[in-house]
């Protein structure tokens, strides 16, 4: 407490109030008060500040808390069905059973396949039929940035069904962003990896000798990174951080020509 | 001071508390809400702010040890608004001054006309002029009713620093707040 003596009694006025000082420290501030009259008035406007704060009333949100708690997967989920019913609206009978086939599987659970995406990074065959794209084909995506700092530029695009890899390269390391539309189901994704709390959110962590990977929730696309394992896990959750949070409302009619098209080739 | 919440101390024991997920929500949602709301100023951004801490309580539920029920909650509403202040402080929106003594001038949008029908709006602007740091020690101290101690447990910070970020907000919103203030000389703590 030696320290907070050797303060300015004025810096310990909140704390006098809050009757958070030592008994030193009181002492101190009360043998200040009785000599000062400025620091005396200064504590009196604390004290009414004080009071406002404490007299705000309780705040009752403007929709219905229910309509917030529905249930643990719901919080996730913002609501844009207007949006998208408006969407609908605008095309034809033919792309409406289309679409609304689409809007079923882009609210679905959702679990990558982690160890397939993981041999997709490592440039080998796998069954998900990833297919070439070109940076202009996919320039309505917000999550396919030109590069994702420390020298990690785009180098190339891959797309399969509703899957899309960005790959990133500097040249000596790789790191491949992989995201779909959905609601990652949390519960699904394999148990040799753990869940861990990063600034944006909940995130899942995995590695195996060559790769290192990261699943998470952006907005309304489930995102997952690997890396080159001897790179370290901080860059998978580097690169995570730089995916913004997409809303499929706003580049909902973007996503109209190809994601039809991939949804009808599945039946 | 009868509007003081004390809503920690009120509810330190919760032997008696509902603990699955729905239990909390439904008895203690509003109490989070409030707390977001105080933190951020705007229903719209409380909203997804509860949304998100409710999410997080799903997760943390099962290692939850009970004791301090709204202590738990609080914490995470209030780390909850700063990860999301830290957030956007990276992808800038609107940046929110470290310095508690600047205030930031704008317009009032559409939230905030919503909020002006039935709040008193003058003290939350000014509390929106803090820096989150700040604006958090504050609000756990004066709305919340938390003691120094668990205010610095629940934003990981030393006692100290709790001390000096609750002056500091304080002394910034009674310049703010100066024309609004009833002075009562000599009154009890």
């Amino acid at each position: 407490m030696t320290g907070h003596t050797e303060q300015n009694p004025a810096e310990l006025l909140s704390a006098y109030l809050d009757a958070e000082l030592s008994h030193d420290e009181r002492a101190i501030v009360d043998a200040s008060l009785s000599a000062d009259a400025t620091l005396r008035a200064e504590l009196d406007q604390l004290r009414a500040t004080r009071a406002l704060l404490r007299g705000l009333p309780d705040v009752a949100p403007k929709k219905a808390l229910t309509e917030l708690v529905v249930s643990p997967a719901a919080p996730q989920r913002r609501p844009r069905s207007s949006k998208l019913a408006m969407a609908v609206a605008g095309v034809a009978a033919v792309w409406l059973v289309v679409l609304t086939i689409g809007v079923s599987i882009g609210s679905l659970p959702v679990v990558p396949d982690v160890d397939q995406l993981a041999v997709q990074h490592a440039g080998a065959a796998t069954n998900m039929d990833f297919v070439p794209m070109t940076a202009d084909q996919m320039a309505d995506d917000p999550a396919v940035m030109p590069d994702i700092g420390d020298g990690m530029n785009q180098a190339a695009i891959f797309q399969a069904d509703d899957v899309v890899q960005v790959l990133y390269s500097d040249g000596s390391h790789d790191v491949s962003v992989f995201h779909q539309p959905g609601t990652l189901d949390w519960d699904a994704l394999p148990e040799d990896g753990e869940t861990v709390m990063m600034d944006d959110g909940p995130v899942w962590m995995g590695s195996t000798n060559d790769v290192e990977v990261l699943v998470t929730q952006r907005g309304d696309l489930v995102v997952t990174v690997v890396a080159d394992a001897d790179m370290g896990p901080k860059a998978a959750m580097s690169t995570s951080e730089m995916i913004p949070e997409v809303d499929m409302g706003k580049d909902f009619m973007g996503r109209l020509g190809d994601a039809p098209k991939n949804i009808l080739d599945r039946f | 001071m009868a509007r003081r919440l004390r809503l920690v101390q009120a509810t330190s024991n919760d032997s008696e508390d509902d603990l699955s997920w729905e239990g909390i929500a439904r008895d203690h949602g509003q109490f989070m809400y409030t707390v977001a709301y105080r933190l951020c100023g705007r229903h719209s951004e409380a909203e997804d702010l509860v949304q998100t801490a409710l999410v997080r309580v799903e997760r943390g539920l099962e290692t939850y040890q009970p004791g301090n029920l709204r202590g738990w909650l609080t914490r995470i509403t209030t780390n909850v608004f700063l990860d999301e202040t830290r957030r956007k402080k990276r992808r800038p929106v609107q940046a929110l001054p470290d310095d508690p003594d600047r205030v930031i001038a704008g317009a009032p949008g559409a939230d905030v006309a919503l909020d002006e029908a039935d709040l008193p709006t003058y003290i939350q602007d000014a509390i929106r002029t803090l820096g989150p740091d700040y604006r958090a020690a504050i609000v756990l101290c004066d709305v919340v009713g938390m003691t120094y101690p668990e205010i610095a447990e629940a934003l990981d910070i030393p006692v100290g620093t709790v001390r000096s970020r609750i002056h500091r907000a304080r002394s910034s919103l009674r310049d703010l707040l100066a024309p609004h203030l009833v002075v009562d000389d000599g009154g009890a703590q």
